[in-house]
C-alpha cells in the first residue's frame, strides 16, 4: 500500500491520507480484513505528525471504514459487494467534477462530452487489454 | 489533558508599549503548535513568558502546572528550550559544552546526544566560537533535547541551517514526538516547514492572539476559487462577505475566501458561474490570516 | 555533577593563565620581603586583602559571564550550585588565610575572615554595577586604619559575623533570579546583541537608554575624506552614545576614587591601604629601599593602572566586520590618528591628576619631609609617552588574535598586567634614570628622552601600518 502525502498542496494531510486508504480500498489493493500500518509507523514512513496520522484512522473508524479491534492493529471493515460498488463510484464522482466544470465552462454539449467520454474509455479498454495480455 | 502550558489575560508592556495584549493560550499536552507572525508580534516574548524570563504585566501564566514566576529545578529539568539567540561560551569545545549542560540534568541521554551529533554533522571537538550560525543552532537543539523534555521551545529553530540540516532535523524531530510524546512550540518564518509538523497553529498580530486552531481546520477554511465565464459576464466586484482577495478580469477572477464552504453552492446559483476549488498551503493562508483582520 | 560543572566554568583559558601568575606574584611579594623589615603578620594582611579582591572579581567575572547566557536561565538548580560554589571559594580561602596566620604563629586574626567575606564580596559586586567594585575597594582601603581595626579586634565574633551576614545578603542580591532576570533583560545587554523580538520593545528599550544618557547628535552629511575626519567619525561610532556630561562624570569618578587612594596615606596612619600597597610595590621591585618612600611612587602606580585600564577601556578601532570606504591605508592612518589622541588624553590626565594630588599632599603634610615631587612628575610623563605605544601595541594585538574568547576576562586580566607592568617600568625610570645620567648634561638628557618617545612613536607606526596592510579585516 503505497500513500504519498504533500504537506504543501493545501489539503490536509489527514484528508490526503484518509482518501488514498479510501482508493486502494476501492481498488481492491486493501482487502477486507487486512491490517494497516500501525499510527507510529506510518506516521514516521510518512515523515508527519503521528496526530495526523491517527486523526485520518480515527475518521476513517467513524465512517466505519476501518474497524477498531481491542489490542490489535485496525483493519480494512468486511463490506459487502454493494458498497465496495458504492465506494468505487463515489471515487469516480470525485474525478468526474473537474471533468463537469470543464464541460460546462467550455460549452460543450454534454451528449458529445458523454460520447467522448464512450470512445475513449471503448479504446482505452483495447489499449489496456492489450496491455494485460502481454502482462500475463 | 492536562494543558502544557497556559496563559490567561496575559499583558506585557514594555513602556507602553504592549507586546502582548490580553493574551488567553491554552496549549494541550503533546500538541505540536507552530507559533506565526510578522515580526514584533510577540512570538518571543510569549515563549520567554512561558520559561519565566518574563512576568506578566497583567494576568497570569502557567508552564507544566507552575505558575511562572516560580519555575524551579523540578519544572526546568521539564523544559527544553532553543532560543533566537543562542550566546554560548565560545572557548569551550562542543564536547566541554555539552558536558557543562548535561551535568545540570539527572538524565541527561549520552546515546541521543552522540546520535544527534553524528546525524547533525556536528564536530565535538570545534570550538563554540569557531561554529558558522548553522551549526550554533544544531547544537542549541541538540542542547535542548537530550534530556527529554516534557516541553520543548523553539524560537527559530533553523532559520540558518541549509536544506539538508533541516531535513534531517525535521526527522528527528518527528521521532522525539514518537519517542518522548512532548509538547512541541515551534516559532518560525518558515511556514513550509511549519506546515510539515504541527497540528495546531497559534498566530498572533500585535500582541493579539489572531488565531488559535488546528492546521486542518485552517487549511480546510480557506479557499481559492477559481470562477470563470466563457462570456466575459464576471462582475467587477465579489461582495460576499467571505470574498477576502480578488483579482482577474471578467473572464476569468481568482478569489480567496474564507469560511465559503457551506456557501459555495448558493453563490454559484447566484452568480450562474462554474467555480474550481483549490486548496490553500499555510504560506497562503498566512497573508489572509493577517489581512482578514485589518 | 555540578562539581564537574563549576571546574569546567573556572578552568577556562584566561582564569587558567591569571590564577597561577596570581599565586607567583604574592608568592614573590612574600619572599623577597623576607629581609625587609616588615612583619610576616604585617606583609600577610596585605597581600591576603589584595588577592581576595582579584581573586574575587575574577570569578564573579567569570559567573557573570554564564549568567547573562540565555541557556543559563532554564537550567535546573543554576544560581543555587553557584552561589554555593562562590560561597565555598569564600570560606575556603578565609580557612587559608587563618591557617597561614596560625602557621606564622600569630594571633589568630579576625581579618583572615574578612578576607573570604571580600572575595565573595567582590564576586557577587563583579556581577552587578560597576559602582559595588568600587566601594568594595573603599572598604577595603578602609579596614586598614586603626579605628576599624581596633574595633574589629575588640569582637571578633561580632564582626565575623556581620561579614558573614553581609556575604549572605550579596550573595542572595546576587544570585536570586530576580537579579538574573533582569541581567538577561538589560536593556544594555540587549542593545549588545541586537535581539529585540518586537519593533516596539527595541523602541522602549531605546527609550529607556535614551533618559539615562543622551546621544550626541551626528550633523554631517558627508563624512569627509581626511584622516581627522575619519577619526571623528569613528570616536563618535565607538563614544555616540554617551553624552559629553555622562563621559566627564564616569572619567572624574575614576579620577575621584584614584585621588582618594592617593591622597589617603597623607591623612591616615601608615597602615593605610595605600601606603600598603606602596610598600608591596617596593617589595616587588625594589627591596633595599626602605619604606619611606617619596610620594610619586603610589601616585604613579595608580596612574599607571588608570592608563592602562584607559587604553585598554577605549576604543581605538573601527568597527569589526564593516565595509568602510576608505583604504587600508587610510584605515592605519586613521588608528594612528587615534591612538595618539589618546595618548595625549592620558598625559594631560597625568599631568594634572599628579599636580593636583601632588599639591594637596603637599598642602596637607606641610611641615614633614617628602614634599619634593616634581621629579617623580616629569619622570612619570616621560615614562607614560615612550610606554604608552607599547600598551597600544599589546591591544592591536589581541584586537587581532581575540576573536570573541571572553573579552571582559582578558580586559581585567590586562589591565592588571599592563598595570604592573607598567608601573614597574615607571619606577626603575625613575629611579636609574639620574643615576644613568649622572654627570650628562640636562639638554642631552631631554632629546636622548624625546628621541625615545619619537622612536616608540615611530616603531609603533609602522606596527599599525605592516598590520593594515597585511592582515584580515575581520
Amino acid at each position: 500500500m503505497l500513500i504519498i502525502v504533500d504537506p504543501h498542496n493545501g489539503v490536509p494531510v489527514y484528508r490526503q491520507v484518509m482518501d488514498q486508504i479510501k482508493f486502494h480500498i476501492a481498488s481492491g489493493i486493501l482487502k477486507p480484513g487486512d491490517e494497516l500500518p500501525s499510527t507510529r509507523r506510518l506516521s514516521s514512513r510518512l515523515g508527519v505528525n503521528p496526530m495526523t496520522v491517527s486523526k485520518s484512522y480515527s475518521f476513517l473508524e467513524r465512517e466505519k471504514v476501518l474497524e477498531r479491534r481491542p489490542g490489535l492493529p485496525l483493519v480494512v471493515s468486511a463490506l459487502g459487494p454493494e458498497s465496495i460498488q458504492e465506494a468505487k463510484l463515489e471515487q469516480l464522482r470525485q474525478s468526474f467534477k473537474g471533468i463537469v466544470t470543464v464541460v460546462h465552462q467550455l460549452e460543450i454539449d454534454p451528449r458529445q462530452a458523454l460520447d467522448l467520454l464512450a470512445k475513449m474509455l471503448k479504446s482505452d479498454e483495447e489499449d489496456g487489454g492489450g496491455k494485460k495480455e502481454k502482462l500475463s | 489533558m492536562s494543558a502544557a502550558f497556559e496563559l490567561t489575560g496575559v499583558s506585557k508592556r514594555f513602556g507602553a508599549a504592549p507586546a502582548l495584549d490580553e493574551l488567553s493560550l491554552s496549549i494541550p499536552e503533546g500538541s505540536v503548535v507552530g507559533l506565526i507572525g510578522r515580526n514584533g508580534c510577540g512570538k518571543t516574548t510569549l515563549l520567554r513568558l512561558v520559561v519565566g524570563l518574563y512576568l506578566p504585566t497583567e494576568g497570569h501564566c502557567e508552564a507544566l502546572g507552575c505558575p511562572v514566576g516560580k519555575l524551579g529545578p523540578d519544572e526546568l529539568s521539564r523544559i527544553g528550550v532553543v532560543h533566537q539567540e543562542s550566546r554560548f561560551l565560545v572557548w569551550m569545545k562542543v564536547r566541554q559544552h555539552l558536558r557543562y549542560i548535561a551535568s545540570f540534568y539527572k538524565d541527561w541521554d549520552q546515546d541521543r546526544e552522540q546520535r544527534l551529533l553524528k546525524e547533525l554533522e556536528l564536530d565535538q571537538e570545534a570550538r563554540v566560537g569557531t561554529l558558522s550560525p548553522g551549526n550554533l543552532q544544531k547544537l542549541a537543539i541538540i542542547l535542548a533535547v537530550c534530556h527529554h523534555p516534557k516541553l520543548l521551545l523553539l524560537d527559530e529553530p533553523m532559520a540558518a541551517m541549509d536544506p539538508i540540516g533541516r531535513e534531517k532535523l525535521f526527522e528527528f524531530l518527528l521521532d522525539l514526538l514518537q519517542e518522548d510524546g512532548n509538547t512541541t512550540v515551534i516559532s518560525s518564518h518558515a511556514l513550509r516547514d511549519v506546515e510539515r509538523i504541527v497540528d495546531r497553529v497559534v498566530c498572533l498580530d500585535g500582541g493579539r492572539l489572531l488565531e488559535d486552531t488546528s492546521l486542518d481546520d485552517l487549511q480546510e477554511r480557506f479557499a481559492r476559487w477559481i470562477v470563470t465565464s466563457k462570456n466575459g459576464g464576471l462582475p467587477d466586484h465579489f461582495s460576499e462577505g467571505y470574498v477576502l482577495e480578488q483579482k482577474g478580469d471578467p473572464f476569468r477572477k481568482q478569489l480567496l475566501v474564507a469560511d465559503g464552504a457551506s456557501k459555495l453552492e448558493a453563490f454559484q446559483n447566484k452568480h450562474h458561474l462554474e467555480v474550481t476549488l483549490q486548496p490553500l498551503n499555510l504560506e497562503r493562508i498566512f497573508p489572509l490570516l493577517i489581512g482578514k483582520k485589518n | 555533577m555540578a562539581l564537574y560543572a563549576f571546574f569546567r566554568l573556572l578552568v577556562r583559558p584566561a582564569f587558567a593563565f591569571i590564577l597561577p601568575l596570581l599565586v607567583v606574584f604574592f608568592v614573590l611579594l612574600l619572599v623577597l620581603s623576607l629581609d625587609a623589615d616588615i612583619s610576616p603578620v604585617h606583609r600577610l594582611d596585605l597581600s591576603m586583602v589584595v588577592f581576595s579582591l582579584v581573586l574575587g572579581t575574577l570569578v564573579g567575572q567569570t559567573v557573570h559571564d554564564v549568567r547573562y547566557r540565555f541557556f543559563s536561565w532554564t537550567l535546573p538548580g543554576f544560581q543555587r550550585k553557584l552561589s554555593a560554589t562562590v560561597i565555598g571559594i569564600g570560606l575556603l580561602l578565609a580557612l587559608i588565610w587563618a591557617g597561614s596566620y596560625t602557621l606564622l604563629g600569630g594571633e589568630m586574626n579576625p581579618i583572615a575572615g574578612f578576607a573570604g567575606f571580600f572575595l565573595i564580596f567582590m564576586a557577587c559586586a563583579a556581577m552587578q554595577r560597576a559602582i559595588l567594585p568600587v566601594l568594595i575597594i573603599l572598604l577595603a582601603a578602609l579596614i586598614w586604619s586603626d579605628f576599624i581595626l581596633g574595633l574589629i579586634r575588640a569582637q571578633p565574633v561580632g564582626w565575623t559575623a556581620f561579614a558573614l551576614l553581609g556575604a549572605a545578603a550579596f550573595s542572595y542580591a546576587g544570585f536570586n533570579r530576580g537579579s538574573l532576570r533582569k541581567i538577561l533583560l538589560s536593556p544594555h545587554l540587549f542593545l549588545l546583541v541586537n535581539m529585540f523580538n518586537s519593533a516596539e520593545e527595541a523602541r522602549a528599550t531605546e527609550e529607556k537608554l535614551k533618559r539615562s544618557s543622551h546621544p550626541r547628535e551626528w550633523l554631517r552629511s558627508f563624512v569627509g575624506t581626511e584622516v581627522r575626519d575619519w577619526v571623528r567619525a569613528v570616536e563618535y561610532g565607538s563614544h555616540g552614545a554617551m553624552s559629553r556630561l555622562r563621559s566627564k562624570i564616569s572619567s572624574c569618578a575614576s579620577f575621584a576614587l584614584m585621588g582618594f587612594l592617593i591622597v589617603q596615606p597623607a591623612f591616615m596612619n601608615d597602615r593605610s591601604f595605600g601606603l600598603g600597597l606602596e610598600h608591596a610595590f617596593h617589595v616587588l621591585f625594589s627591596p633595599p629601599v626602605p619604606l619611606e618612600a617619596p610620594i610619586y611612587v603610589p601616585v604613579s602606580l595608580f596612574q599607571a593602572i588608570w592608563a592602562t585600564a584607559f587604553v585598554f577601556r577605549a576604543e581605538g578601532f573601527l568597527q569589526r566586520g564593516w565595509v568602510y570606504p576608505v583604504s587600508r591605508r587610510q584605515r592605519s592612518q586613521v588608528v594612528y590618528r587615534m591612538s595618539l589622541r589618546q595618548n595625549l588624553r592620558v598625559v594631560v590626565m597625568f599631568s594634572l591628576s599628579f599636580l593636583l594630588y601632588g599639591g594637596l599632599i603637599v598642602f596637607l603634610r606641610s611641615g614633614t619631609d617628602d614634599l619634593d615631587f616634581m621629579p617623580g612628575f616629569f619622570r612619570g610623563v616621560i615614562a607614560v609617552s615612550i610606554l604608552l605605544p607599547v600598551l597600544q601595541w599589546i591591544r592591536l594585538w589581541l584586537h587581532h588574535a581575540s576573536s570573541e574568547s571572553g573579552p571582559r576576562q582578558w580586559s581585567v586580566v590586562l589591565v592588571l598586567l599592563g598595570g604592573a607592568f607598567f608601573a614597574g617600568l615607571v619606577w626603575p625610570t625613575a629611579h636609574f634614570w639620574p643615576r644613568i645620567f649622572a654627570g650628562v648634561d640636562l639638554p642631552i638628557q631631554a632629546s636622548l628622552l624625546v628621541a625615545l618617545a619619537l622612536a616608540s612613536q615611530g616603531l609603533y607606526y609602522k606596527v599599525v601600518t605592516a598590520y593594515y596592510q597585511g592582515e584580515d579585516l575581520i
